[in-house]
């Protein structure tokens, strides 16, 4: 039980850290007009080191924090972040702890779900139909911008979310 | 292997669940708003927002200060160039001015421009995303800020508070996508709409919606918030149109907008503590009095003791 709260705890951790990264110091360092997603790292991070479950519900507390701090309809944040998560975990059973080049592709096919997710609840739906422009201005410079973080930041956050779940890995091994 | 196909049944389960909270978050925040919970993450936040903030200032500024003395001197020298242009502006405006208070005086149009009460607040986040741009600022209702108090900034319009909560706000800026401002062309009171405009946020320009084909407005023409707008206050400059097409309708033309407000160095912003709901309220008790044609001398001078505020608010801004 003291596990579950120190895992808790942990990702609680993680996800205040990284939001505060992504919304107070990374808006001073815009490349192309855009910042990188850290939170879509830590989601899909979670996802594939520890499945669906695990990813969904970081996701979810991700989206919400963003969500609730960001002064719109709660819960568009929470839901895109919460399908992302889900869908990075179900390709949970191709982790392998040496390798970096699937997750990263992962970080950045995850971050461009989320970036499609945005457009069409949150702007197709205002009439907004130049999906050309915001791909090439807003989602693909996010993805690329989140990869190269994602380069540094997806050993750490392994690691981490990784000695939290331990237990499913050995079992996985078994 | 029984232990992990529960296990799978389970996550499915959570999925779902946490997908209908989703929606119920959704529905609830489209009608009521959620605005508890949001009050106290953004509090829980802020004062770790701001020290981020105040390291990565300091970071991006960092790049800014590796100027040689050539590339200073070489400022030096258009900066003086500038202010040169400047003085002669101003004289010439000065003298436009006097010109415009005797027309004013003519016309028996003595109505200036209110001098709000205003109060400085610093930007200390912005929206975690791409997608919107609303920033979170660092007072809240417990200095008094309401919902739908305007923000300004160089003496122009920043947004509108969309979001109090007790020490930091939300708002949300005019480049914002879901934005839309009630303008007026400054010079013959033509009435069109500012649009924020997520394609044209790069180049840090706004659209110009529902212009009538009438209008006289040419390129270079002064908007400000007009007099119809239910929340912002009239008479705030916006921004300058650049360029203007007739749309394929022939009844109203489309333009673009550059903002006086320079959003990408935007650090310190002010806001006006009065509302437009307010104001619009003591409006129509004038405008009853001067329909009956009793009232028209008695006007109010409570300006002046609110002007000392406001200079006291700007030069704070420009000391930082």
């Amino acid at each position: 039980m003291s596990r579950r709260v120190k895992k808790i705890i942990v990702y609680a951790i993680m996800i205040v850290v990284l939001y505060l990264l992504q919304s107070s110091f990374f808006i001073h360092l815009e490349l192309a007009g855009v910042v990188p997603n850290l939170l879509i790292i830590l989601t899909a991070t979670a996802g594939i080191v520890s499945g669906s479950r695990e990813g969904c519900i970081i996701g979810f507390f991700c989206g919400l924090l963003m969500d609730l701090t960001g002064g719109g309809i709660v819960g568009m944040y929470a839901l895109g972040y919460l399908i992302a998560g889900y869908l990075a975990g179900i390709v949970n059973r191709f982790f392998y702890k040496e390798d970096i080049t699937f997750p990263i592709l992962l970080v950045a096919g995850t971050d461009f779900f989320y970036g499609l997710y945005m457009y069409f609840f949150g702007f197709l739906t205002r009439g907004r139909m130049e999906f050309g422009f915001y791909l090439l201005h807003i989602i693909l410079p996010e993805v690329v911008y989140t990869v190269i973080l994602a380069l540094i930041l997806y050993r750490p956050v392994m690691h981490i979310v990784q000695r939290q779940s331990s237990k499913g890995s050995e079992e996985r091994i078994a | 292997m029984k232990n992990r196909r529960r296990m799978r049944r389970s996550t499915k389960w959570i999925f779902i669940l946490l997908i209908l909270i989703c929606v119920a978050g959704i529905t609830i925040s489209t009608f009521t708003g959620l605005g508890v919970f949001s009050g106290i993450a953004s509090t829980l936040m802020a004062p770790m927002q701001s020290g981020i903030d105040s390291i990565g200032q300091a970071v991006s500024s960092i790049s800014e200060d590796n100027k040689t003395t050539a590339e200073l001197k070489q400022e030096n020298e258009d900066l003086q160039s500038q202010i040169d242009q400047l003085n002669s502006q101003l004289n010439a405006t000065k003298e436009n001015y006097s010109e415009y208070q005797d027309l004013l005086d003519l016309l028996e149009l003595s109505e200036k421009y209110p001098d709000y009460e205003m109060t400085g607040a610093r930007i200390i986040s912005k929206d975690a995303g791409n997608w919107y741009t609303t920033f979170t600022i660092n007072k809240g209702s417990l200095d008094g800020l309401k919902k739908d108090m305007n923000v300004i900034a160089d003496n122009g319009l920043v947004g509108i508070i969309t979001d109090v909560y007790p020490t930091t706000s939300i708002v949300r800026s005019i480049l914002d996508d879901r934005s839309s401002v009630s303008g007026m062309i400054g010079k013959n009171y033509d009435n069109c709409y500012v649009d924020g405009d997520l394609t044209l946020k790069d180049s840090g320009q706004l659209k110009v919606d529902m212009l009538s084909i009438d209008s006289s407005a040419q390129e270079g023409d002064e908007v400000v918030t007009s007099y119809i707008s239910d929340k912002f206050m009239p008479g705030i400059v916006i921004g300058y149109i650049t360029d203007i097409t007739p749309d394929d309708n022939n009844l109203t033309y489309s333009a673009k907008l550059t903002p006086v407000v320079d959003f990408q160095h935007l650090s310190n912003v002010l806001v006006i503590k009065e509302l437009k709901s307010d104001l619009t309220g003591s409006q129509q008790e004038q405008t009853g009095s001067s329909e009956t044609e009793t009232g028209s001398e008695t006007e109010t001078e409570t300006e002046t003791a609110s002007e000392t505020e406001t200079e006291s608010g700007s030069e704070a801004e420009s000391g930082e």
